[in-house]
């Protein structure tokens, strides 16, 4: 069995309340950790991490040494915005097992000038509004919340500006860009050597299509998720391989990814389940050099929510949501996109109960940053949920 | 590896990743790259990236710490440490 894999286990038994708990319950011997008893070990939800997390936190942690742990937020297409917690020297080691990959195949490091398209609310502490551009050091970060073929071009301007080694772009914005790039005839900077496509199904196709236009740049497909860092990345032979110093991977019947951290000991996530489906292929032998578990496809979500408006895609819901849980104290329990009508959106979320008599004040905040986005003869509608249970509820929304 | 080359190449790379600082190269050797490079996780990661690279060595999770990064001569104590390991390793056979 692998010794990381057991390292995990028998550190999180000695010093997490939840696992000592949940291993109890199943009459798992962590003295004699086999595969058969990693097996046997429950999956977890992204429910069961929210639910659990401060117990899932080791003892050394606790009570006020939290506040030494990295936090991490993540609104989560699933629709349940998490926390996640990391220890720092360990998201430092987590971080650096991608950079030495980056490094190996891309040449690229962390101090290199740098592109990337966020939806994240806040980069550093600083609250990013929509269309925003923020510089810090030698990163530019575009906020990608309502990409147009305005900003397309006025981030394009920026990029060639700015004159980056590389670009960390989702798939979405990377169509975007290309698009207008062709209509216009425009080339990147010569500086830059490298794009790395994250965060979103990259069909083959639109891969090969991206290589063929930018034959000078190296394209690669990274996946991954806030609570393991990276996942996997795509070699320059194309094969997507788990990096396996940092996640245990495996799929279950529905071929649903199971990621176990072997690096975040001091709060172990161990068989989560992350709702993505994959094709797994063990024991490959790459052209590359590297031996071990590639991905060979990743198949989508189990929950998905697509697009909302023409352009908008669930990146504004998921925006709105975190920036009212930033003024409203993570008021927002869990959140989904009800329905989509041609005249009408519904937006369900499930409140705090230490927010329920602030349903009305909540409801119209959503509602106000909508109708920013929105056209106006789309109506948005707020319902309070009362029960939410996303396991049961994934794959329901699709449009 | 002589103690001397790995010391001079470890300056060059260390000058060179952070060029757009302005260091003096000579005063570089006795600096505290935590105080004097405000060493966060980004340069941390990005001195052992190099490190690594152009020694060819990986530095093992428990030496990955930012007090053995602080100054050139604790880097270049890691990187004999982690060469003569792969050379006794060589030796016995170890692939």
């Amino acid at each position: 069995m692998n010794k990381q894999l057991k390292k995990v286990i028998e550190y999180a038994n000695k010093h997490s309340e939840y696992y000592q708990t949940l291993f109890l319950n199943n009459q798992i011997d962590c003295n004699n950790i086999s595969e058969l008893t990693f097996n046997k070990i429950p999956i977890m939800t992204k429910l069961d991490y929210k639910l659990n997390v401060k117990k899932i936190i080791v003892d050394e942690y606790q009570y006020n040494h939290i506040n030494f742990l990295n936090k991490i937020t993540t609104s989560g297409s699933s629709g349940i915005p998490l926390t996640i917690y990391f220890e720092p020297r360990e998201y430092t080691i987590s971080n650096l097992i991608l950079w030495r990959l980056r490094k190996k195949w891309y040449g690229v490091n962390p101090y290199d000038k740098m592109c990337a398209f966020t939806s994240d609310l806040a980069i550093n502490g600083i609250v990013m509004d929509a269309q925003d551009v923020y510089i810090r050091g030698n990163k530019m970060f575009f906020s990608k919340i309502k990409i147009s073929r305005e900003s397309i071009s006025s981030y394009f301007q920026h990029i060639q500006k700015f004159s980056p080694n590389w670009l960390y772009i989702q798939p979405s914005v990377m169509m975007n860009l290309y698009s207008y790039m062709c209509e216009e005839n425009l080339k990147l900077p010569d500086s830059l050597t490298y794009i790395e496509l994250f965060g979103e199904n990259v069909s083959y196709h639109f891969l090969k299509k991206l290589k063929q236009y930018y034959r000078n740049i190296d394209i690669a497909v990274m996946y991954g998720a806030k609570e393991f860092n990276a996942i996997a990345l795509m070699c320059p032979c194309g094969k997507m391989h788990i990096l396996d110093n940092n996640v245990f991977i495996e799929t279950n019947d529905n071929n649903e990814i199971i990621v176990t951290g072997l690096v975040n000991t001091k709060v172990p996530i161990i068989r989560y389940n992350l709702q993505d489906r994959i094709t797994l292929k063990e024991n490959f032998l790459c052209k590359c050099g590297i031996q071990g578990s590639i991905i060979e496809e990743i198949i989508g979500r189990s929950c998905n929510i697509e697009y909302i408006d023409d352009n908008i895609t669930s990146d504004l819901l998921k925006w709105i949501i975190e920036k009212v849980n930033y003024l409203y104290s993570e008021c927002i329990y869990e959140y989904r996109l009800c329905s989509v009508k041609e005249n009408k959106i519904v937006v369900g979320i499930y409140l705090n109960n230490s927010y329920l008599s602030w349903k009305k004040i909540i409801s119209e905040e959503i509602k106000k940053y909508f109708r920013s986005f929105l056209s106006t003869s789309k109506a948005v509608e707020i319902v309070i949920l009362n029960n939410c249970d996303v396991s049961l509820q994934s794959g329901k929304f699709k449009y | 590896m002589k103690t001397d080359i790995i010391k001079q190449e470890v300056i060059e790379l260390i000058s060179e990743l952070f060029k757009d600082k302005g260091f003096d190269v000579d005063i570089l050797e006795h600096v505290n790259l935590i105080d004097g490079l405000e060493m966060d996780s980004i340069t941390f990661i990005s001195i052992v990236v190099e490190v690594e690279a152009h020694f060819n060595i990986e530095v093992p999770d428990d030496m990955l710490l930012f007090e053995n990064f602080k100054c050139v001569d604790d880097i270049v104590s890691v990187i004999e440490h982690e060469l003569l390991k792969k050379s006794e390793g060589i030796e016995n056979g170890e692939t």
